[in-house]
């Protein structure tokens, strides 16, 4: 299939000439190519391998003729050119060169010249141009890239070479376009594409349908199959994805020490937290021994708990720098990993199998640090917004509670604690009076058997019995009234102090009940006011605007205009309007007095009536 | 998870339920005491946010102890 460079050049060599000279000359040359390249062909050569030496040059003998009759219509017509042709090549037998050069041929031609006509620059191009096209048509050549440039166009443009040789090459910027890598100087690669000459500069070169990197393809069969295998094993299924933590105290970072990817995931996690907390395994990203770095890395923060969760960061690079991210070793460890893996290697565009199988996906290292730090604003937002609510339901319930406070204060049972006792006192009341009235009692029935005594005895004797019963009758009396005061005095204070008790503690309980709401309210009214002072403003803010966009005003300045009749109404249709009478036409910036001198029915509107 | 942002999860998820909780029906005792309770999530919360001091250390790895942990601070080559 393939060819070397050298080979390509050498057979180029041969049929080139040989069918030159055949042409020239009449007959197939005894020299033959040599040996050699038909055997290293042979040995290179596949069963597809486009061209051979026998059968090219069979091939060409008939296309050159062709073309050399029909590229020079202006030295007469075909017939007569080829006839100058036969002539001129039968003229010039020389069966033994071996094989002649073409300055020896052009001197050989010089003879008789005079019988045939030179070949123009222009014929001999087009005989060069259509032989190496239709013998190259199809070559897959192998070598270096060297100079390699690249338009601006997008076309690409480069010298292949080897040891012994060099071709130019181009590739347009369709094929170019579907390059799966980008050459470089050096770069061993496979093209697949055809010869073609630049007759305007007498250069052949090949043009490239596609290029290779030399063993790329078998990197890539080999990616896809473990793509497959993992898939095959669930590796990248969704569901056995890890969520990240909602905010990670500890993040781990598994990539170079060095270079823009840590400082980058250091720079966006300080943007958005001021209290991150990052740990860094360093690990080598490229070369020989990185896949089993960064697996260890993966390894060492799960085994020591270090963090909460784990990016595995690389900056962008080349096909083969990222490979060590399609190592199995690596992509074992991450789908092991108990803490949550973000992979965020290479640029937004570049793939690797550690993409699939990490619980998250980051385009980038930056990207990355954002999808694992929360803003802490927004923390502080989420808080506020939640307490706020409570709030709100809070500030609702108190409300009802007070309520139904001040409808239990207004009840008389607790308006006055002394109302507990009226009723007692009245009992009181009543005892001392039936007391005194049975005291009363016994001292007029006293007195009477006194004035019976004094009726009787002497006077005397009745004097001192008289004193006697009265001081003791006093005594008794006093003691009598002194106890009963006593008793109501005691009696009553008892009921007071209890009244006293329980008004203080009716205040007291009002007074706490009220002082808790009081509190709470102040605490809640603050925030909670100035939240629905807010939401006010900004919906009279959507009203204005809606207001504005609704306002026949706005509806002016886009060209519309208002018109009314003499008497201010609105003229919306035809029916309203008369021939010869005055409008008024308002429009954005003023107003316009108009007489109406033709009315035209919309003929789209037949039904509707004048 | 470190003990730490496990609790931040936690009090946030609650104080995410008592939100729940008091958008329905409570009774008056409950609402006070959820009230309460979230005004300390809050405060925790707010607290753990503010006083968060960053952190940026580097592990250093030891060839002859594999399990063991040594940290320095990470110093990133200036820009």
């Amino acid at each position: 299939m393939r060819m070397a460079l050298e080979t390509l050049l050498l057979t180029m060599n041969n049929v080139f000439m040989e069918n030159i000279l055949t042409d020239l000359f009449g007959k197939p040359l005894d020299k033959r190519p040599s040996q050699r390249t038909c055997a290293k062909l042979a040995a290179k050569k596949g069963a597809n391998e486009p061209i051979t030496q026998e059968v090219a040059g069979e091939q060409l003998k008939k296309p050159l003729q062709k073309k050399l009759l029909s590229a020079s219509p202006d030295n007469g017509s075909p017939s007569q050119k080829a006839k100058e042709v036969d002539a001129h090549l039968s003229s010039t037998q020389n069966p033994s060169a071996a094989p002649p050069s073409l300055p020896e041929d052009s001197k050989k031609q010089q003879g008789p010249a005079s019988k045939a006509a030179p070949l123009s620059v222009s014929e001999l191009t087009l005989s060069i141009k259509s032989q190496l096209e239709m013998a190259y048509g199809h070559i897959i050549v192998q070598g270096e890239v060297s100079n390699f440039k690249r338009h601006t166009s997008g076309h690409l443009y480069f010298s292949l070479k080897d040891e012994g040789a060099q071709i130019q090459v181009a590739c347009f910027q369709a094929s170019a376009q579907k390059l799966r890598f980008e050459p470089r100087d050096g770069d061993q690669i496979i093209i697949k594409g055809q010869l073609t000459v630049y007759k305007e500069r007498g250069q052949y070169q090949i043009i490239a349908k596609s290029l290779e990197k030399v063993g790329l393809g078998e990197i890539l069969l080999r990616l896809e199959a473990l793509k497959k295998e993992l898939k095959s094993l669930g590796w990248f299924d969704s569901a056995s994805k890890k969520s990240l933590p909602y905010m990670p105290e500890r993040i781990g970072v598994v990539t170079s020490p060095t270079g823009a990817v840590i400082r980058d995931i250091v720079h966006v996690l300080s943007t958005r937290h001021s209290g991150f907390q990052l740990i860094l395994y360093p690990a080598k990203v490229q070369g020989a021994g990185a896949a089993l770095e960064v697996a260890a890395g993966v390894r060492f923060l799960n085994r020591h708990k270090l963090c909460d969760c784990i990016i595995v960061a690389r900056g962008g690079g080349s096909f083969e720098d990222l490979m060590a991210f399609n190592d199995r070793e690596l992509l074992t460890a991450i789908h092991e990993s108990e803490l949550p893996v973000i992979s965020a290697v290479g640029h937004e565009t570049d793939f690797t199998l550690c993409d699939f199988v990490a619980d998250l996906r980051a385009p980038t290292p930056s990207a990355a640090a954002e999808r694992a730090l929360p803003l802490k604003a927004q923390l502080y937002e989420k808080i506020q917004l939640n307490m706020s609510s409570i709030r709100s339901n809070m500030l609702s319930l108190l409300r009802q509670l007070e309520s139904r406070m001040q409808s239990l204060a207004k009840s008389k049972l607790l308006e006055d604690g002394s109302s507990f006792l009226h009723p007692c006192a009245q009992a009181l009341d009543d005892l001392a009076m039936t007391s005194e009235s049975k005291v009363k009692e016994r001292l007029d029935r006293e007195r009477n058997r006194l004035l019976h005594f004094k009726n009787r005895a002497s006077p005397f004797i009745l004097h001192t019995l008289v004193e006697r019963t009265k001081a003791r009758l006093f005594k008794s009396s006093n003691n009598l009234f002194s106890q009963m005061a006593e008793l109501k005095m005691r009696f009553s204070s008892g009921l007071k102090e209890r009244s006293s008790q329980l008004s203080y503690r009716m205040q007291q309980l009002k007074q706490n009940e009220n002082f808790r709401l009081q509190a709470i309210k102040s605490h809640l009214s603050d925030k909670i006011f100035k939240q629905r002072l807010e939401a006010f403003q900004n919906h009279l803010r959507s009203l204005w605007i809606s207001i504005e966009a609704l306002s026949p005003k706005s509806a002016l300045r886009r060209g519309y205009a208002i018109i009314r009749n003499h008497s201010k109404i609105l003229i919306k249709n035809l029916s309203t309007v008369t021939i010869g009478e005055d409008i008024n036409i308002e429009v954005a910036d003023g107003k316009l007095q108009a007489k109406v001198e033709k009315i035209t029915l919309n003929s789209s509107h037949p039904k509707e009536k004048l | 998870m470190t003990n730490h942002s496990a609790s931040f999860e936690k009090n946030m998820k609650r104080l995410e339920e008592i939100v729940e909780k008091m958008n329905g029906d409570v009774a008056l005792d409950e609402a006070l005491e959820l009230f309460e309770e979230a005004d300390k999530l809050v405060r925790t919360c707010q607290k753990k946010l503010d006083d968060a001091q960053s952190r940026v250390e580097k592990i250093i790895l030891s060839r002859s102890d594999e399990n063991q942990v040594v940290k320095e601070p990470l110093k990133l080559d200036s820009e």
